[in-house]
């Protein structure tokens, strides 16, 4: 429930300090809710959940408050809770418009009336002052907010897995540890659509063809330009990027179905695309690359896979755990309510395709490297 | 000067179908402004219209003199409105909280 709060308050400001003492300030304004604090806001009842609709809003300091039947479906006795808090609200310096069909609590509440009939504003009036009457006050414990998450502490754990599987090689086949290196690579893969899928719920099935692209670019440039592997893949990284924010820019407006469809689409045309340009791409033969390491001696590539593997899991992780990664959250969860927030839906999306095909592109940069052979999925 | 001020302003969803035919409203600072109406007057679509997630076919809204009609929700969040639309709005939280502001470690 808290995460609500603090996510309302993260799309205006970014000042702990300053997001902790509004935070506070809603608890003030609604008890009710610091008691629910730890819970899922799923679990509130209808009158706390119209609350914390309520607070969510307030703690961005709006100067005008834009109130939609607030007590519709409510019970009575929570209804005159709702109210009295839009009084409170308004003693705070906040104008309030509100629309209801309430009407006696909304002649009450208001100072000014309108009434409007199939989309025509009609009679106006000054509506008499409330009956209700209700003081907020702004007490400010103080409350010290969590330095930033212990990030050396996870960078050490990765170096310690990295130290625990390091050793594999030495014990399992040349072929086993190919089959590791192919494993890594879809785990990048899989951790990073899980970033554009799982977290930001955008379906996309053209995952791989970022792969696909960082792969051909870093090869293409190779053969027929004489471009060192290295830098391939960082040009690799770059097209997928800049094709990602093309194809985010073009798809991410459709939702599920219509945006995986889209997408689908892109992938099967980049693939049919590498089949038939042949000459080039040497089409389903598959383009000869060479190896990053000079032999195909598999430990040092497992070792580069590992690295490239817990890095990018780290970073994911941050990703998902910061503020971004709360934006992206409810994007998935309630597109509307994360625009009612403030939140620009579509940048944030758009940026969470950007980065998705940038950890594709990387992993499928090296693999290509690793493998000898681009090819088309069949 | 008015906070928000709404003059003639029709909007809707569909071509050809106005929601809001035209609508004039000003909101005085520090008030609480009701707009009552019957079932599908459009009492909903008039705050969706000032949010941004419809943009007015004719006429205009302002925030303080300044003209909002085009902007996105975001912008117009930006500008200090804020909207609490019916039902729920809150998201159903989930499991971490050591990076919140909140967190206990």
């Amino acid at each position: 429930m808290e995460e609500n709060l603090q996510l309302g308050a993260w799309v205006i400001k970014q000042d702990r300090a300053r997001v902790a003492a509004r935070l506070e300030g809603a608890y003030t304004a609604f008890p009710r809710l610091r008691e629910k604090r730890r819970r899922r806001a799923t679990t509130l009842s209808g009158g706390e959940a119209k609350m914390l609709s309520l607070a969510k809003e307030l703690v961005t300091e709006p100067s005008l408050l834009l109130v939609d039947e607030p007590s519709a479906g409510l019970a009575p006795r929570i209804v005159e809770q709702v109210y009295a808090q839009l009084l409170a609200v308004r003693e705070q310096g906040v104008t309030i418009l509100l629309v209801d069909q309430n009407i006696n609590k909304a002649v009450q509440v208001s100072d000014y009336l309108y009434m409007i009939e199939r989309g025509k504003s009609g009679a106006k009036g000054r509506a008499g002052t409330s009956p209700i009457s209700s003081t907020p006050s702004c007490a400010t414990l103080s409350w010290a907010p969590e330095r930033m998450s212990p990030l050396a502490r996870r960078i050490a754990w990765s170096l310690l897995a990295f130290a625990a599987l390091a050793w594999l090689p030495l014990a399992v086949s040349e072929y086993h540890t190919h089959i590791f290196i192919i494993s890594l690579y879809y785990v990048i893969l899989a951790a990073s659509w899980n970033l554009l899928a799982g977290y930001a719920g955008q379906f996309s099935l053209a995952h791989h063809t970022f792969a696909g692209i960082g792969a051909y670019t870093s090869a293409l440039l190779g053969l027929y330009a004489g471009v060192p592997i290295l830098a391939g893949i960082g040009a690799g990284v770059v097209v997928a990027a800049i094709v990602g924010y093309g194809l985010g820019t073009l798809c991410l407006r459709m939702r599920a179905i219509y945006l995986a469809l889209a997408t689908w689409a892109f992938a099967e045309s980049v693939r049919l695309l590498v089949a038939v340009e042949y000459p080039i791409t040497r089409g389903d033969l598959g383009l000869k690359t060479s190896l990053l390491f000079g032999n195909a001696q598999p430990t040092p590539y497992y070792l580069l896979f590992l690295g490239l593997t817990l890095a990018s899991l780290l970073v994911i992780w941050q990703i998902v755990h910061s503020r971004v990664g709360s934006y992206l959250r409810a994007i998935r969860d309630d597109e509307e309510a994360a625009t009612v927030m403030g939140l620009d839906t579509f940048k944030w999306k758009r940026a969470a395709f950007v980065i998705s095909a940038v950890f594709a592109a990387v992993a499928g940069g090296f693999q290509g490297t690793t493998s000898a052979c681009c090819r088309p999925p069949r | 000067m008015a906070r928000l001020e709404l003059e003639h302003v029709a909007a809707g969803y569909v071509e050809g179908i106005d929601i809001l035919g035209d609508i004039t409203l000003r909101v005085a600072p520090g008030s609480i402004t009701g707009v009552i109406g019957p079932n599908g007057a459009g009492k909903s679509t008039l705050l969706k219209t000032i949010f941004g997630f419809l943009h007015p076919r004719r006429g205009t809204i302002a925030l303080e003199g300044r003209e909002i009609s085009a902007l996105a929700p975001y912008e117009v969040k930006r500008l200090g409105i804020s909207y609490v639309p019916q039902g729920r709005t809150s998201f159903p939280s989930s499991r971490w909280r050591r990076t919140s502001s909140s967190g206990r470690g």
